[in-house]
């Protein structure tokens, strides 16, 4: 084995314990046959890791706790409603996926709901349901105007509501009749 | 490193301050030892500890387990740690004189103590003086917390490999500074 890799080993892993059983012993074999590395590994020892051991554990000094304690209490008292309610998140949070599953179905499904009956949509609808009986009664007093008599006009009406469609709006064809040609005059309008 | 039981950190995190002193008796002389090694000041070690265990108070409720509570615990250490040395280092020069006279004082005291030899207590000072805040990190949770390379890893959330390249620089520059000064 190579003394510049076994030297590396002995600055770390070797030293420390950490090295493979196999390895471990391969390094031992090494520095038993070696003076240089025996020598390396002695200093090491000596100024990278005796000193080292005798050092006492300390506690920090009591005030150290009764500073964070009073900080503590400190900060207690001025709590705010948002820091209670992030302290006790977590816990509100805590209930199983199939309630969350169950939560997201039930907004999504209100959620469609509002939707459908937003007052804006109806009013939509209502504006084009108006738009179309306007249109119609415009046409149909301009076709008065026009060919003058109230047969040709109920003619006319019988019309308009063959070609109403379900949705309120009306169909025109313009090849096929008059009022037809003028009604969607009026919408294109 | 055995775990602080889960129910006692859940309780803290509710504010149970009896749970939360629990968790400081457990740790808060790993965090206070670090905090000196790191820092090589006594009053900022108190100042550092202080710090640690507010913020963990703070965060525990987002505590989630992934790691050990004292895993966690002693990240937070190390980093503030690291911070306040850095802070330490931009006051001035009179400042720091009187720090370097404060730490022959503890290491004095220290080596009164019979825990350690005299020359052990200032070889200490004067080498770990020498290396980069990270390598000294290395070393104080090695040589004196005695971690093992993946706790060390786990705790300053590093590979275990720049562990081991961290503490062979820091022992390479240990040995060099010695036999620089001649011993």
């Amino acid at each position: 084995m190579d003394c510049r890799k076994v030297m590396d080993m002995i600055l770390t892993g070797y030293i420390d314990g950490e090295l493979p059983a196999g390895l471990k012993e391969q390094v031992a074999a090494h520095i038993a046959s070696c003076e240089k590395c025996r020598l390396f590994e002695a200093d090491v020892r000596k100024i990278a890791v005796e000193p080292f051991e005798g050092v006492k554990k300390e506690t920090p000094p009591e005030a150290v706790w009764a500073n964070i304690k009073a900080a503590l209490d400190k900060k207690a008292e001025k709590r705010t409603f948002g820091e209670i309610l992030s302290e006790n998140l977590k816990d509100i949070l805590r209930v199983p996926g199939i309630v969350y599953a169950a939560g997201v179905v039930t907004i999504a499904a209100f959620a469609v709901l509002v939707i459908l009956n937003a007052p804006f949509i109806k009013e939509k609808e209502v504006r084009r349901t108006g738009q179309a009986a306007q249109s119609t009664s415009q046409a149909v007093h301009t076709a008065k105007d026009r060919k003058g008599g109230d047969s040709y006009l109920k003619e006319q009406m019988d019309f308009i509501i063959m070609l109403q469609n379900n949705d309120n709006t009306v169909v025109t064809d313009s090849s096929n009749s008059d009022i037809g040609a003028f009604v969607e005059e009026m919408i294109i309008r | 490193m055995e775990d602080i039981p889960r129910e006692v950190v859940e309780l803290a995190a509710k504010g149970d301050i009896g749970a939360f002193e629990e968790i400081y008796r457990a740790t808060s002389s790993f965090v206070y030892n670090t905090a000196f090694q790191v820092t090589r000041n006594r009053e900022d070690a108190e100042e550092v500890t202080q710090d640690v265990f507010l913020k963990v108070h703070k965060e525990l409720g987002r505590f989630e387990f992934r790691s050990s509570l004292r895993t966690w615990i002693y990240r937070i250490a190390v980093n503030l740690a690291i911070n306040a040395y850095k802070k330490s280092k931009r006051r001035d020069s009179r400042q720091n004189e009187l720090d370097e006279n404060m730490e022959v004082a503890d290491a004095r005291s220290r080596a009164d103590d019979g825990a350690i030899r005299e020359e052990d207590a200032k070889f200490i000072n004067s080498i770990l003086d020498t290396l980069n805040p990270d390598h000294r990190a290395c070393v104080v949770l090695r040589n004196i917390e005695g971690l093992s390379y993946q706790e060390i890893a786990d705790t300053l959330k590093i590979n275990i490999n720049t562990v081991r390249t961290r503490l062979k620089r820091a022992r390479e520059r240990m040995i060099e500074v010695f036999k620089k000064r001649g011993n």
